[in-house]
């Protein structure tokens, strides 16, 4: 029993030795790497988004490195550390990452909760990239080195609702959300903002979080005869039964999904129930950025995954701080870093992203449409 | 009122109603006979669900056999649980058992975390999309398989019991079980059969509901809450009782959702359990004891 | 035929049986009697494999019996007709007897032989083959219990009170009955609340007295004996 417990020890220290000290071996008999910590949930129940952004910081990394590093030829160097989706877990990552491993950035904040405490760890201390959160107070009271990339609930629906007005032009819209704070806030912005246009509203319905048949609630929305049902599911189970029984019920309208709530495995799930089905999101294969193609290669040779909007915010937070590097010429000079990144737009990914003062990113969001299974962007 | 969408909710609930019945049937049984309060029920249904799954997309069998496979393996898988939990335990402290009940279900359901993935699946059945206009309702040929199928093993679970000689013996067992013994019934085949013919029967209601909606590892837990439901308002141990009741929950679920309030769904249940205890406490159809 | 040595039975932490040992010998009548509590009727769950015994032994016809299933011991020959009856109440009187020949020992009578056998003795279940037996008469149902003893082509019965609750006249027929079984070359173990009865009918009978033997000799001896008349015949 003891044999075999020291047995498993050593076996698991060698695990985490080698990739480490294997790294950095082979980058020191040219530069030293530029050593970036990302910070994640890897366990726990956010895993599987943890696991999507690091797959896609990691693509990018290996794409930046393939054409020869940053800062004349560093190689760009990720370390993972999980923060369980708490922020004592992201806080203690963080403490360990700076002080110990001495790394020269982090990336981080996939929760708003821990990048909310994450933010106050690194504070004018080193420059820190936040990814998909969403809390307005991350920037808000941020620091001097601090970025945000995802954006925020309030540039989703101006932007979504002009293009559902301009574009997508139903005469009438009943909705379909969840019952919670996110669900009837959306009910009441897009309430608002689709009724100014001119556009009918309905009726709506609330359903349950743990609701698993929706044909009661679909059944009453298709007796009201709308143009469009408009569907508020973050869950992808959910979601997925909801579209399938819209078309189940026999509705044969426009369907409008709620902005950031489209991704590759609601598409698997929904069948053919999601075609032509729009949407609003940041991510979209087809955006024409002069990265996304070389990323997508690299993304889907390393990973099983499909690429995700969560993995294109891991890879967009490499790339800008690969871009303020290169600009500063070293990893460490974070004045000159930040002064970079918010001097100008920075090509990434996702299209140029601009950040303000605060450090707050505009992202380029794209209207998007199901279409052969295939989730493409809606262009004029 | 309109009539249209009226006769449709009716037609939602009574299908959902009739997947609680196959749900609650085998739920019922197994206390009837065994007296056993047994919360791994629902593991057992969504067992079936990601067996017809995997039986279907890795071996690519159809939907129909698939389901067939799930509820075999899953009866199979039900005996195996019998003869090493419950039938060890028989002697024990209720309480015991019902731990043991609620240990096994955890057991399942993380087990199925591990194995199967957190990340919803979905059962493809060649009949989930295709829609059937019957006079003015809409139904999907699933959802109308879902009622047929349920219908069809009920009629035969109800002539198993009423002739068969193996359904006599289940009847004995769940009447006097010391009686049944000194019959010379084997009361470890029975409750071993039982248990296959519950698992068997929650099986099939997961293989027939899970292209009806997504699939994921703590979907036993939805299953199990609605056959316990069915099964209090409908008297412990009774079969026509979980018929009765199942269908009743089904329709008024859906004809308080679609007339009062969505939110008010869920809460129906057990507003309707509460009644049903404090105006008939052994369910709407039971007697005292005995499988009917 | 039938010997128990030195049983114990346990309820929990309760014994309930201290140290039986009995014999019945083929073709005997032997009754077991003693007052409330005694130890008799657990006496016989433990030989029909009811209730386990947690020590001694039980042979029947020089096997041990003492760790089968109560199934295995009736097809063996070896039936109990339970206290109280223990009948499936929304069951017919014709399925009780359907199901009581399920595991019978298997003898030279075919089912319907032995069914017929079983309707000569007992014409009012013939009569009420398709009645439930939780709608009859306590009399009706001990003849249910009976009959679907019977069913199992025993070779020795034990009937554990089976006047209980009955009108006199019907334990009378009842009485007639056992002799009867009994010409018919079954062994006969019974256990009996009306001990003067019970002692009328036996060849030889044991008095327990919390969970032991205490007394034990021929039944007309016993009937005889000053102790037992003023102890339980209210002599």
């Amino acid at each position: 029993m003891f044999g075999r417990r020291t047995l498993l020890a050593t076996a698991a220290a060698l695990a985490l030795a080698i990739p480490m000290f294997g790294g950095l071996g082979g980058a020191k008999a040219q530069q030293p790497p530029v050593r970036i910590a990302v910070i994640g949930p890897m366990s726990g129940t956010g895993a599987f988004d943890g696991q999507l952004g690091l797959e896609g910081a990691q693509a990018m990394a290996a794409v930046i490195n393939a054409k020869g590093g940053v800062a004349g030829g560093r190689k760009i160097e990720l370390l993972t550390y999980d923060d369980k989706g708490s922020p004592e877990e992201g806080v203690s990552a963080a403490k360990r990452a700076m002080e110990q491993d001495n790394v020269d950035l982090i990336i981080g904040g996939w929760f708003s909760a821990v990048a909310l405490s994450l933010k106050e760890a690194t504070r004018d201390k080193i420059v820190t990239v936040m990814t998909s959160s969403q809390h307005p107070k991350v920037t808000e009271e941020g620091h001097k080195y601090l970025f945000r990339l995802n954006a925020t609930s309030a540039m989703m629906s101006d932007f979504y609702s002009k293009a559902i007005c301009e574009r997508i032009k139903p005469k009438s819209v009943a909705f379909m959300n969840v019952n919670d704070d996110w669900g009837r806030l959306d009910l009441e912005n897009y309430t608002k903002l689709l009724t100014n246009c001119g556009i009918e509203i309905k009726g709506h319905e609330f359903y349950n979080r743990t609701d698993t048949d929706f044909n009661t609630a679909l059944t009453k929305l298709k007796a009201l005869n709308p143009d469009a049902i408009y569907v508020a599911a973050i869950n992808t189970s959910q979601g997925a039964t909801i579209y399938r029984q819209i078309r189940q019920i026999g509705y044969r309208g426009k369907v409008i999904a709620s902005a950031g709530n489209m991704n590759p495995k609601l598409v698997e799930l929904s069948g053919n129930s999601l075609e032509n089905v729009y949407s609003a999101t940041p991510f979209t294969e087809d955006n024409g950025a002069p990265t996304m193609k070389p990323w997508l290669e690299e993304y889907r040779k390393s990973f099983k995954n499909e690429p995700s909007f969560i993995a294109s915010l891991g890879a967009q937070a490499v790339e800008v701080l690969a871009f303020g590097v290169n600009a500063a010429g070293d990893p460490r000079a974070y004045d000159k870093i930040a002064a970079a990144m918010k001097a100008q737009p920075v090509p990434t990914v996702l299209g140029e992203v601009r950040f303000s003062d605060q450090g707050q990113a505009t992202q380029t969001i794209h209207l998007v449409q199901v279409q052969k299974k295939q989730i493409v962007s809606v262009r004029d | 009122m309109d009539v249209t969408v009226f006769a449709q909710q009716i037609a939602n609930g009574l299908v959902n109603g009739m997947a609680y019945v196959l749900i609650a049937t085998g739920l019922t049984l197994v206390f009837g006979v065994l007296r056993i309060v047994n919360f791994a029920h629902g593991e057992f249904y969504m067992l079936g669900a990601y067996i017809t799954y995997f039986v279907g997309t890795l071996l690519g069998i159809d939907y129909l056999a698939a389901a067939a496979i799930a509820a075999v393996v899953v009866a199979a898988l039900g005996i195996a649980a019998n003869k090493l939990i419950f039938w060890p335990l028989r002697r024990d402290h209720e309480f015991t058992i019902l731990l043991s009940s609620l240990g096994l279900a955890l057991l399942i359901s993380n087990g199925g975390e591990l194995l199967f993935g957190a990340d919803p699946k979905y059962v493809d059945s060649p009949f989930a999309d295709e829609v059937l206009d019957i006079g003015a309702i809409t139904l999907t040929q699933q959802r109308v398989l879902v009622f047929a199928a349920a219908v069809v093993a009920l009629i035969g679970v109800y002539l198993f019991l009423r002739y068969s000689r193996f359904g006599k013996m289940m009847r004995a067992t769940a009447q006097n079980p010391d009686g049944a013994a000194l019959t010379g019934i084997n009361i470890k085949l029975v409750h071993g059969y039982t248990f296959a013919l519950a698992c068997g029967l929650a099986a099939l209601a997961g293989a027939l509901v899970g292209p009806t909606v997504m699939i994921f590892p703590t979907i036993g837990n939805w299953a199990v809450l609605k056959g316990f439901i069915v099964v209090i308002m409908g008297g412990l141990g009774s079969v026509t009782g979980a018929l009765f009741a199942g269908l009743l929950l089904g329709v008024i679920e859906s004809l308080g959702g679609g007339y009062i309030s969505l939110g008010f769904m869920e809460a129906i249940g057990y507003a309707m359990i509460i009644v049903v205890l404090l105006w008939r406490p052994n369910g709407l159809f039971s007697t005292a004891r005995g499988l009917r | 035929m039938l010997k128990v040595e030195n049983l114990k039975v346990r309820y929990g932490h309760r014994e309930a049986v201290h140290s039986v040992s009995l014999t019945v010998a083929d073709g005997e009548i032997v009754t077991l009697v003693g007052s409330n509590g005694a130890g008799k009727t657990t006496t016989l769950k433990a030989i029909s494999g009811l209730l386990r015994a947690s020590g001694g032994t039980i042979t029947f016809n020089g096997e041990r019996i003492d760790h089968l299933a109560p199934h295995q011991i009736i097809e063996r020959g070896l039936v109990h007709v339970p206290e109280g009856r223990k009948l499936f109440a929304d069951m017919t009187v014709l399925e009780h007897l359907e199901l009581g020949a399920l595991r019978g020992r298997s003898g030279s009578t075919g089912f319907n032989e032995r069914l017929r056998w079983v309707y000569e003795l007992f014409p009012i279940l013939a009569e009420r083959r398709t009645q439930k037996a939780g709608t009859m008469s306590g009399g009706q149902q001990q003849l249910v219990a009976i009959a679907r003893g019977l069913m199992a082509n025993p070779k020795c019965l034990m009937l554990d009170e089976p006047t209980l609750g009955l009108a006199p006249i019907i334990v009378d027929q009842l009485a007639d009955t056992i002799k009867q079984l009994h010409g018919s070359g079954i062994t006969i173990l019974l256990v009996e609340q009306r001990v003067d009865l019970a002692l009328r009918l036996a060849d030889r009978a044991y008095v327990l007295e919390t969970g032991r033997v205490v007394m034990e000799d021929a039944a007309h001896t016993l009937a005889a004996d000053p102790r037992v008349k003023s102890a339980y015949l209210g002599l």
